[in-house]
């Protein structure tokens, strides 16, 4: 349905967004062979805390046991399939299935098997019945991902140069590391899950129009990322191999300077901690040549996208873009503050999630999901099916922008574009495509 | 808090404001509800969220998790996008509302009227999109002339996940 010569030529078939079949093709290729995100380790920080979880709409239970280690299970009762656990999150010391109590420990060993002489005549293979573990786990920094697959790509080599941007941006280890706050949040969307995860891939251009109304109301300043020409420090749209993106990043040290102005109205403490954490952040970007300094948005193929600032000011939010049908989305979301950063700080950065971000509340969102919503549905009538989606934005350029050698990006890796671009959703469809035909991972 | 002797003539205030302020945001008058709140007034909102505390025993199935918290400001923000920017394209065409307050209990508290209510907030939106929200609040009011201004307004609203963005409020 979408051939790469499409792709290239930036044209999307509208059909791949509502269509039952590219879905449950989707559910094989895709979310049954890629590396798909679980949990962050101050979710689950203690032996017998949980989470459940979905890896597309696979249901699992994402555990510390015993010993600290990071489980991963379907969430199904080996016995006739009921599921095990049933809350969002939580501490507990086994997984006991409500039917006919079988109970299985935090390693998904099947432990408590009630008559097992009795009704069994003491006949189970119990040791080949424990929890159906996801094939393979592991993790970048406090990350963790799950595969269905058992073999392919590390997570380190799927996830490529974004690992790069991890560090620099994301995950705060000379900050304290990421702390999250609170619980899940949790909205549905009706629209399909593409359409979600190209946005947060690489989509800048929309930002002025869809969220006009929070640069209207003075929260946002037109003067970051829209007005002039593009800045040689940014904002700049990263496609990441073999489908990832990140955007909105920044090599000057701009937001440093805006953000001391408003610490300065919380406080002593909040103004110091802006200055220990730019001293800190300098430190970590000392050797490079560019130095990125914050990013507003990215995804990693398939569905898991990543918010923030990269500033002091605001968290970063770690997104689960979870499918139910072609035609709808649960967006999970997590707020994560950096660990070292002064409850002043950390109770600003929340209401601002709560306020103008991503959260079901926030500005943002709330304007974001009418228009996917409303795109999604356009893809379902035989008639508009026939005009395909237009994502040829300076395909003519890719690789060659007008001014680029100018642009203070070096080193960065990815193929970095202007903040107007589309290249980041050409090569999420690309890599889409190909695993679609059957391209390994 | 358990039983109180009915103060009826407080029920009957409370109960007309809360009608009053319901009003407000069915008829999208979202400046003067804004002005409902005291100066320091909050706005909380929680969500549902099904934690397993313990592994035996009592366990709280349906915590509650802070997903907007506003003050009287942001809130005035949240008005003037929604009726004077022209771009808050999630209200646009806006959608209409029908509020059910019910389960309205109230009793003084030092210098402060609590009351409690139970809500059903019907959005339809678009074509044949239409959604319910349940919910109950516990407000803190202080007495203002005859009436009352919102000192904190703290809304649980009856869902694990959302059935979509939040664009009204509660």
């Amino acid at each position: 349905m979408l051939p790469l010569e499409h792709v290239d030529a930036g044209l999307i078939d509208r059909r791949i967004f509502s269509d039952p079949s590219t879905y449950e093709l989707e559910r094989e290729q895709i979310f049954a062979r890629c590396w798909l995100f679980l949990a962050q380790d101050s979710v689950i920080p203690n032996p017998g805390d949980y989470i459940t979880s979905a890896m597309g709409e696979e249901q699992v239970i994402v555990c510390r046991d015993d010993t600290g280690q990071v489980r991963a299970f379907l969430n199904t009762c080996r016995h006739r399939g009921n599921r095990v656990c049933l809350f969002d999150r939580g501490h507990t010391a086994a997984f006991t299935c409500s039917y006919h109590g079988w109970s299985y420990n935090l390693s998904g060993q099947l432990t408590g098997v009630p008559f097992l002489d009795e009704a069994y005549w003491g006949v189970l293979d119990k040791q080949g019945l424990g929890l159906i573990p996801v094939a393979r786990l592991e993790r970048y920094g406090s990350l963790w991902f799950g595969s269905w697959a058992s073999e392919g790509p590390s997570l380190q080599d799927y996830l490529g140069d974004m690992t790069w941007y991890f560090d620099r941006l994301l995950l705060a280890e000379d900050l304290g590391g990421l702390e999250v706050i609170g619980g899940r949040h949790s909205y549905t969307v009706r629209a399909n899950w593409k359409i979600l995860a190209e946005n947060n891939a690489g989509d800048h251009y929309h930002t002025l129009t869809t969220h006009g109304s929070v640069y209207k109301l003075g929260l946002r300043n037109k003067s970051q990322g829209f007005e002039g020409q593009q800045g040689r420090q940014g904002p700049f749209e990263v496609a990441i191999r073999p489908g990832h993106g990140i955007g909105g990043i920044e090599t000057d040290a701009g937001l440093f300077d805006r953000e001391l102005k408003q610490a300065q109205e919380l406080g002593p403490e909040a103004a110091d901690w802006v200055r220990e954490r730019y001293r800190r952040v300098a430190n970590r970007l000392a050797d490079l040549e560019s130095k990125p300094y914050s990013f507003s948005h990215g995804n990693v193929f398939p569905n898991m996208s990543l918010f923030g600032r990269g500033g002091a000011l605001n968290g970063r939010i770690l997104a689960l873009l979870q499918p139910r049908g072609p035609v709808e989305t649960e967006v999970w979301q997590w707020y994560f503050v950096e660990h070292d950063a002064p409850q002043v700080v950390r109770d600003f950065s929340w209401a601002r999630f709560g306020q103008e971000g991503q959260l079901a509340s926030g500005l943002f969102a709330q304007d974001d999901t009418e228009n996917w919503e409303r795109v999604t549905e356009s893809t379902r009538s035989p008639v508009a099916r026939r005009y395909p989606f237009h994502l040829g934005m300076g395909i003519h350029v890719e690789g060659m922008w007008p001014g680029s050698e100018e642009w203070d990006t070096k080193g960065l890796p990815g193929l970095i574009g202007p903040r107007f671009s589309e290249h980041t959703q050409r090569q999420f469809y690309r890599y889409w495509a190909g695993l679609m035909a059957g391209a390994p991972v | 808090m358990g039983d109180h002797i009915a103060d009826w003539a407080l029920q009957r205030e409370v109960e007309r404001f809360l009608y009053l302020e319901s009003r407000l945001l069915d008829q999208r008058l979202f400046h003067e509800w804004v002005q409902l709140f005291a100066e320091d007034g909050e706005y909380l909102l929680y969500v549902r969220e099904k934690v397993q505390r313990h592994a035996r025993g009592a366990e709280q199935a349906a915590e509650v998790q802070l997903t907007f918290h506003d003050d009287k400001h942001f809130l005035g923000l949240r008005a003037k996008r929604l009726l004077d920017t022209q771009l808050a394209h999630a209200e646009k065409p806006p959608s209409v509302t029908r509020r059910l307050i019910t389960n309205v209990e109230a009793w003084t508290e030092g210098d402060v009227v609590r009351a409690r209510s139970n809500f059903a907030a019907y959005q339809a939106r678009l074509d044949i999109d239409d959604f319910t929200f349940f919910g109950g609040r516990e407000d803190t009011l202080r007495r203002q002339g005859d009436s009352f201004r919102m000192v904190r307004r703290v809304t649980v609203l009856d869902q694990f996940v959302l059935s979509r963005s939040l664009t009204i409020l509660f």
